[in-house]
């Protein structure tokens, strides 16, 4: 749906979702190597960009979670309000 | 309901609009004190007149009117340099706390500036399928 969503989006929108998508999940990898002790030495390119590509993944997954709970929650308040 | 939808879609109309242009969250905040500005200017204007016309204290009047378009004036010229003004251009960046432990000699901060140039990055399972042709 979120890709379906991208395709109609002007390039300038898909390119600012996508590097903030991205420097996202950069920021989770650098939090969790901290976390672990560990440096960007430990992991080579491939290891690393398998670190990333998961993240983005997981973060895209987030955000259309919070796009269905939103439409979950505007079909909710017209039920409820009637 | 219609009202309800329409507060929520200017809501997240607006957060879009604030996300993939940053710089219009600037461009409103500009426009609204500087418009904000010229109303209250106008407003107090026509309360010092009106007060004026009442007590009879005429003498300032024409001063008055001087500095109502002065400040006017001045609003629209510092809300021009205000938007033409190029925006400080952040770095995007972001430094986390520690994260300078991570890097060593030989990598640096920016390297992840490869990945974070490359189109599409590839999970070790799609490297895989990739690899056996399945894909």
């Amino acid at each position: 749906m979120l890709e379906k969503l991208l395709e109609k989006a002007p390039q300038s929108v898909k390119d600012k979702y996508k590097m903030k998508i991205r420097e996202k999940a950069i920021e989770k990898v650098k939090e969790s190597l901290i976390q672990h002790n560990k440096t960007v030495d430990d992991y080579s390119d491939e290891e690393m960009e398998d670190l990333i590509a998961r993240e983005e993944g997981k973060l895209n997954e987030d955000v259309k979670k919070t796009i269905l709970t939103s439409l979950l929650v505007a079909a909710g308040i017209e039920i409820a309000i009637g | 309901m219609n009202k309800l939808y329409q507060v929520i879609g200017l809501f997240l109309s607006t957060k879009i609009m604030f996300w993939a242009y940053p710089d219009s969250k600037r461009f409103i905040k500009g426009i609204i004190i500087g418009t904000l500005l010229i109303i209250l200017t106008i407003y107090f204007h026509n309360e010092y007149i009106n007060w004026a016309e009442i007590t009879d204290n005429k003498s300032f009047i024409g001063t008055s009117y001087i500095i109502k378009n002065l400040i006017i004036l001045f609003s629209i010229v510092a809300l021009f340099l205000y938007l033409k003004k190029p925006p400080n251009k952040k770095n995007n960046k972001v430094k986390i706390k520690g994260e300078d432990k991570i890097y060593t000699k030989n990598k640096k901060e920016d390297y992840f500036d490869k990945f974070r140039n490359k189109d599409k990055l590839k999970t070790k399972a799609e490297r895989l399928l990739e690899r056996d042709g399945k894909k």
